[in-house]
């Protein structure tokens, strides 16, 4: 009796190990993916620019994130500050097997104009992100490989490489993720530009457990070529919050009203 | 039978109203960060600006003349529960206070927008002064005829601030996930108004003034009576990855009928000015496609001389307009062309009636073309932008060239720098501001 029971928690333990040895560099980004299982995100931000001669501009951004129940995600980003782009209002909705939807409403111009996927690498509001950093990005458009475990921060990490399966579309050549391997939310990456030259690299601080759910409230990207940097704070949140179809529309870009 | 179009419009109006209400669900209970009532719902913007012109005298640069003047726009926006206010206003120091009525129309004008808008279950109802913006093109339209255009100053303003506000009343019915039916109407039309002094004088009312014809011999028809409104309804939608719409007028055409008959036979008599009611028909759409962003529109213009042969009344016309605009894999690089077309149609009619007809052309040519470009960087985080704007008309080989600068010093406060020059020969497109060359400055803060 105790041998059988033996045996057979040591073909459990050799089935967990296995399947832990035999995790994939996709399936770590999978369940990267997947870890945020908030059906919505609410969130007001505040964006701080620090250029090479440590001159500060902030920008304050609103943000509204929805997936549906193909899980594609919405999004939603209204500007509240500086005055010059206060109410520019953006909308990009993921679609699994054809490029994002994207549209920004300027109110200089009264018009919802809808921005090309290659427009996605242009920077977002002058930060170090682009729109497309701010969308979300599909974890079948790269060739994810794990390249080993490091420490990072005393938090025991996966690094993971990612490069873009159209390596034309993609902005960056390739990126290197460290992904906390309890927590699994990445802790710092680093972009790599088409010359295959170091070009940005992220990092998330401050991390909490935010309604249940692991949130980086701090990050920063910083520009190593321009020597420029964003830090990225989130001042206010609620997960789960009840959010109105009507507001991931053009109509909705146009008025900020349903 | 005017009265009887727009009481049918009203009833249609009336009936998307009732249709909506029933058909669309509430969406309520949403609210942003900004919207706790620590924030006051009246909110406030605006910016203010000092311009300096410097229109160059190629001659003697020292004598190029100055203009100097500030300019401060201010926007008011009151958001209640269901409903919200806005209401925006210019006050500008550019502005030739020749005589009094000028000065009448200038404070009439100043009020830039002022509207409110009430939140329905399904639809909004939007009533008061109001400029729209109807079509894909990016600042060149070819069914965007509702608003008065200013054209005062119109080579240095944005497309928006050229336009004059409309009294009109306005529904909005979404329907599907992004579709928006929009129906409006106004109860009177506004024509376009143009410069009798200063140095955007068009060469038209320059060859009249030639001619000892001036405003007071002139019999402008009024165009504030109820018979003079317009109704219009624009549905737009988007679906796989394409924007589209359709829109109908029932309006005015902008080119006003100047029948000099009478006056030339007898000079004690005046020039009667009219325009014509026109039907305009109008599709659109965008798509972004390998890296580009297309857009196009087409319009047709059906006034009341189908057959082309009244001299008196414009012809049927169509108009079109194709473009793009791409970003350019240099640096932060991206360029935006397109051209907007006319085709007058019934041009034997014009050709048979010879100079008696309004829209007789000397060179026999009824197809024009205007071709509009624009190539701009960005550098130091989007803080710096470079920019060479241009537009040619093919048809009177007249153009404009604008190159610039936009620096942003904080984040509220910018300086622009443009330099702009027009060549052509007289009396065409740009050619006729040709003396107009000039470098602006302006130094702008918003708030």
């Amino acid at each position: 009796m105790i041998k059988k029971t033996f045996i057979l928690l040591l073909s459990l333990l050799m089935l967990s190990s296995t399947s832990l040895f035999a995790l994939t560099g996709r399936d770590i980004m999978e369940k990267v993916s997947d870890v945020n299982t908030a059906e919505s995100t609410h969130s007001l931000v505040n964006l701080k620019l620090i250029d090479k001669n440590n001159a500060v501009s902030m920008r304050i951004i609103e943000m509204f994130v929805q997936k549906n129940s193909k899980n594609e995600s919405r999004s939603l980003i209204i500007f509240h500050s500086p005055a010059s782009v206060k109410n520019t209002r953006f909308l990009s909705i993921e679609n699994k097997g054809r490029d994002n939807d994207q549209w920004i409403y300027l109110p200089a111009l009264k018009r919802v104009r809808r921005i090309a996927a290659s427009e996605g690498n242009k920077s977002f509001m002058g930060t170090d992100l682009t729109y497309n950093d701010m969308g979300a990005r599909n974890v079948d458009a790269d060739t994810h490989t794990l390249k080993g475990e490091k420490v990072l921060d005393e938090r025991p990490c996966y690094l993971v490489q990612s490069i873009p399966k159209d390596l034309g579309a993609g902005q960056y050549s390739r990126r290197i993720s460290w992904i906390d391997k309890e927590r699994m939310i990445p802790l710092k990456m680093e972009m790599y530009d088409k010359e295959g030259k170091l070009i940005k690299i992220m990092r998330m601080e401050n991390i909490k457990k935010i309604q249940g759910i692991w949130t980086p409230l701090a990050t920063s990207m910083e520009n190593v070529q321009t020597r420029h940097k964003t830090v990225i704070t989130i001042t206010k949140l609620v997960y789960n919050e009840k959010l109105p179809n009507g507001i991931f529309t053009t109509r909705f870009l146009q008025t900020g009203r349903l | 039978m005017n009265k009887n179009k727009e009481f049918f419009l009203l009833i249609v109006v009336g009936l998307l109203m009732t249709v909506s209400a029933v058909l669309f669900a509430d969406d309520t209970g949403f609210t942003t960060f900004n919207d706790t009532s620590a924030v006051s719902p009246l909110t406030w913007s605006g910016t203010g600006s000092v311009h300096t012109r410097y229109m160059t005298d190629y001659d003697d640069i020292a004598a190029s003349t100055v203009i100097l003047y500030p300019e401060l726009h201010i926007g008011l926006h009151y958001k209640g529960e269901s409903s919200g206010f806005t209401g925006s206003f210019t006050l500008s120091g550019n502005h030739d206070f020749t005589n009094s009525s000028d000065i009448a129309e200038y404070l009439s004008s100043m009020i830039d927008e002022a509207y409110y808008r009430t939140f329905f279950s399904g639809f909004n109802l939007s009533a008061g002064f109001m400029k729209i913006v109807w079509g894909k093109g990016d600042e060149i339209f070819t069914f965007d005829n509702i608003n008065a255009v200013d054209y005062s100053d119109f080579m240095n303003n944005s497309y928006l601030d050229r336009k004059k506000a409309e009294a009109m009343i306005k529904l909005d019915v979404p329907f599907g996930q992004q579709g928006l039916i929009e129906a409006l109407y106004t109860p009177v039309f506004t024509p376009d108004t143009f410069p009798t002094t200063g140095p955007w004088v068009q060469s038209d009312y320059t060859a009249m003034t030639a001619m000892g014809i001036t405003t007071n011999k002139m019999d402008t028809e009024d165009m504030k009576t109820l018979s003079h409104g317009q109704g219009g309804i624009h549905i737009t939608n988007s679906l796989g990855g394409v924007d589209f719409g359709a829109a109908y007028e029932y309006t005015f055409l902008r080119e006003p009928v100047v029948n000099m008959s009478a006056f030339m036979t007898d000079p004690t008599k005046k020039i009667k000015v009219t325009w014509d009611r026109l039907h305009l028909f109008g599709i659109e759409a965008a798509a972004a496609l390998g890296g580009f962003n297309f857009r196009g529109e087409g319009a047709y213009y059906l006034t009341g001389d189908t057959a082309g042969t009244d001299p008196l009344v414009h012809n049927n016309k169509i108009q079109y307009l194709a473009g793009f605009d791409k970003n350019i894999p240099v640096h932060n690089m991206s360029i935006n062309i397109q051209d907007r077309g006319e085709i007058i149609l019934g041009s034997d009619g014009i050709k048979d009636n010879e100079a008696a007809d309004i829209e007789y052309s000397d060179s026999g040519s009824y197809i024009s073309n205007i071709i509009a470009a624009d190539l701009r960087d960005t550098f130091f985080n989007d803080t710096l932008t470079v920019k060479m704007s241009g537009a040619y008309s093919a048809g009177s080989k007249s153009y404009m060239l604008a190159p610039g600068i936009e620096y942003t010093i904080k984040d509220d406060a910018a300086v622009k720098i443009r330099y702009t020059l027009y060549r052509g020969d007289s009396g065409t497109l740009f050619g006729q501001f040709k003396n107009n060359d000039m470098l602006e400055v302006i130094f702008q803060y918003s708030f």
